[in-house]
Formats: structure tokens, sequence, C-alpha cells
């Protein structure tokens, strides 16, 4: 990997080491300014070593010094992590149906959803709205009704039991309610619960726990739950076709509008951290890339109906 | 190259690597996300897809790749967030500066990848620091003159990043 580059590159570089090395810097600096002299070649290679030695080191002298350690992690070999992604394989892998919108073919399967919402009947007479991309197991016993969200975002009408909790179940923990109405979304290594009506309350498998009411809303990561300030109701915009957006990464945006997108929806690096704000149709995701297209410094380029790119402008 | 061979190598073979990323990655977004990526590559490179011989072991090394970057993205942002965290209020940086910083460190982790941990924490106490080397090679336990051969290893890969688009 660190071979050798041309030979005036690796004398510019051997300058650099030299002069960085804290002894004698008055005479290196004299020697380096005639090396620099003697021919233009040199000059470029210097002037691009610098370049590499960009503005990115100012801003980091600048911060707290703990702030660059996760520079210095021990190193993960690249063998063991595709292991152990390999491992965890995908969740629901095998278990993706189509849904048939009569509910009652729905007992007792699961239930995902492709490029478009569905709202269902459960057999307690609970709806239950599905986003696109969505997953779901069902499991109704006569002390419990749960509800194991594998993927994507659903937002649950519950018809009232006395006797029967109904338990959203996610990758990092649970909401339960009696009768209420209320989101759960699950992200890539975090849930969101948001309460539309009444009162619901989250907890870990730790056994921490949250009551939340009418309009509020908490992000379960980790080992912890942290109430989400501010109004969240946007979060159930889906419901009425549209993505509303307050200020997002576009990476967010487009893993948003993924679900609706026929074929691959790439976005490059450069672009991911964009911010966003705005409100986009679902179901026409060209208009939505359109729109963020307009607002961004961002292109879309479509190559034939299954990929399309996002990327810088330039 | 034109953009009806590569539509036509694309239909052939996403559905193929759409499975092989899915039993690699967690969550079909991501398995989605890096089958765009690898066939962006792809394009990047201009590589006529009527040359590769063996496509699907090409477009595995590619995602294997990928897969691999954005693990290491996220152990990055992961590990910063940690750190942030535990800084006392007088000392986090901006909303603003908090991103910038991200994207800092997640640009020079890019360019010192594959050096070692040891050359890493050379450079960077030279480049942050501006330590001599004599202070450097205490710390980390080096002659000055290993830590002039960990500094060359590192600034070759600075210098290769700052090349003219």
């Amino acid at each position: 990997m660190n071979r050798e580059l041309d030979p005036i590159a690796e004398q510019a570089i051997a300058w650099l080491v030299r002069l960085r090395s804290g002894r004698d810097q008055a005479r290196q600096q004299a020697a380096l300014q005639v090396w620099l002299d003697e021919n233009p070649a040199h000059i470029r290679a210097w002037e691009q070593l610098q370049r590499g030695l960009g503005n990115h080191y100012e801003l980091l002298r600048k911060a707290p010094s703990s702030l660059r350690e996760p520079l210095v992690q021990p190193e993960l070999k690249r063998r063991d992590v595709l292991r152990g992604l390999a491992g965890l394989g995908l969740l629901g892998g095998g278990l993706w149906l189509g849904v048939h919108s009569q509910p009652g073919q729905t007992l007792l399967a699961d239930l995902s959803t492709g490029s478009e919402r569905r709202e269902l009947s459960l057999p307690d007479g609970s709806r239950l709205n599905l986003n696109a991309g969505s997953a779901v197991d069902v499991d109704f016993t006569a002390e419990r009704r749960l509800l194991t969200l594998r993927q994507g975002s659903l937002v649950v009408q519950v018809a009232a039991d006395r006797n029967r909790p109904l338990i959203v179940r996610t990758a990092q923990g649970e909401a339960r309610a009696l009768g209420t109405r209320f989101l759960v979304e699950q992200q890539a290594a975090s849930t969101h619960v948001m309460v539309l009506e009444h009162a619901v309350q989250v907890s870990l498998p730790s056994g921490a726990r949250l009551d939340l009411q009418e309009g509020q809303a908490a992000l379960l990561q980790g080992n912890r739950i942290e109430r989400l300030a501010g109004e969240q109701r946007y979060r159930a915009d889906w419901l009425d076709g549209h993505l509303s957006v307050l200020d997002e990464p576009l990476a967010t945006v487009i893993d948003a509008l993924r679900p609706y997108h026929r074929g691959l929806l790439g976005v490059s690096p450069q672009v991911r951290d964009l911010r966003v704000q705005g409100v986009f149709p679902l179901d026409d995701t060209r208009r939505s890339l359109t729109a963020l297209a307009e607002t961004l410094p961002i292109r879309v380029d479509r190559y034939g109906p299954w990929l399309t790119l996002v990327g810088p402008a330039n | 190259m034109s953009s009806s061979k590569l539509g036509f190598f694309f239909s052939e073979h996403r559905r193929w690597l759409l499975q092989y990323l899915q039993r690699q990655v967690r969550h079909r977004a991501d398995a989605k996300d890096t089958a765009a990526e690898t066939f962006c590559q792809l394009l990047a490179a201009k590589v006529d897809p009527e040359t590769i011989e063996q496509p699907r072991a090409y477009l595995s090394t590619i995602a294997r790749r990928l897969v691999f970057d954005r693990h290491r993205r996220r152990r990055l942002e992961q590990a910063y967030l940690e750190r942030l965290a535990l800084l006392p209020e007088e000392l986090a940086p901006s909303p603003e500066d908090r991103f910038l910083l991200l994207e800092a460190l997640s640009a020079i982790d890019r360019v010192l990848t594959d050096l070692p941990l040891v050359v890493k924490k050379a450079f960077l106490l030279s480049q942050l620091d501006g330590l001599g080397y004599a202070e450097i090679g205490r710390r980390l336990e080096v002659s000055e003159r290993t830590v002039g051969r960990y500094m060359t290893q590192a600034l070759r890969q600075c210098y290769l990043t700052g090349a003219q688009p």
C-alpha cells in the first residue's frame, strides 16, 4: 500500500520530514528554499503536499483534544468486520411476503409492504398503518397483543382492551399501550416513538421506562431513552403521503424516500450530510428528487429505470 | 461506453448483487444504497461492462469494500459522538462546528486509512501538536529515526490526497 512515489514527490516529502524533526529548523528552511527555486516541478510537488495537509487539521487543532481520539481507535480487521456483518444476517430475510388487503388473510402472518403504504385491520379491531418498506410480525394471544416491527414505520390505532396491552417491539425496546394511537419507527440503530393520542409507556430491555403523553416523542438508542423536544407530529405525515423534513441530513431524507422508489437509489458520500428542509411527495419520488435538486447543490442522474444516483452538482 | 450497455449490465446483475449484499448488511436500505454505490464506482471507473470476465466476483469485491468503508464511517461517528457527550458544556463545540469537525475527522480518517496505528499517532502528534521527533519518539517509545520513517509513510498518503482533481 505504502509504495514509493515519483522521485520529486519523494524529495518534497523528505524535505517536510526533515523540517518537522524539530532540529536545525533555520538551516533546513534555507536549504528547502534553494531546492524550491531549482525547478518549478519542485514547487508543484511541494504545493500538492501542502494541499494534502489542508484545512481539516486546522479545525481539529482548535477543538478539545479528546475529539481526536476516534482517529486512533484500535483497528478492526477487514476480515473480522465482514465475518461479523455476515453473522448478523438480514432481519426477516425469508419473510418478505406481499400484503393482501383482506384483513382475514393477514391473521398470524408476517405483514410487509413494498413501495406503498397500507392500512390494515388487526384481529382485535385495531387499525394498523404501515409505511412503505416496513415489516411487522403479529403475535396475539389471550394475554397480550404483540407487534414486532422488523423494519420501517407504523402507526397503530389501538382498540381498547383493559386486559391485553398492545406492545410494539423493536430492536431497541418496546412501546406499550391499552387504548391509544401512536407511531413507532425503526431506524438503523434507534427507534422513534411518538404519541398521537392518549399515552404510551416506552421501555428498554434493561428495565428503564418513560411515560409519554399525547404529542410527546422519545428516541430509544443503546441503553437510554431520550425525550425529544419540539413538535414531533410531522413524523406521522407519511400517513397523508408526504414527507415533512424540518432539518435532517440528505441521507436520512433519501432513506425515507427509498422504499417508495422503484430501482436503486444511491447517494454520494459528498452530499450525504447536506441539511434539508421541506415537504416532499412520497408517491412521486421523481418529483421529490427534482425538488431536492432545485434547492441543494446536488444533481440527480438516472441510468435507466434501475439506477438513480444523487451526487454533487459540479 | 454507452448507457444502454450499462443499463443492461445493471438489470442483469442488480438482483444478484442485492441478494449478496443483504447477506452482508443488516438493513435493507443499506443493501440497496451499497448496491447503487457499487454501480456508481463502476461508472466512475469508466469500465466497459463487456470487458468484465467475472461480473459477480468483480461486483462483490467492490461491494465488500464499500460495506467495510460504511462500517468504518459509522464506527468513527459513534466514537466521536461518545466523546462529544462527555465534554463539559463550556467546552462543547457549536452545533455547526460539531458537523464540520465530524467531516474533518472523516476526511482525515480516509487519508490515513491503511496506515498502522502507531504511524497515525506519530503523524498526528506532529501535524496537530507540532511536536518534534524527539518528544514523539519518547511518547511512543520508538527512536527519532523511526518517527521520521513513520512521517514519510503518512506524508505519502497526504501527498496523494493533494492531487488536483
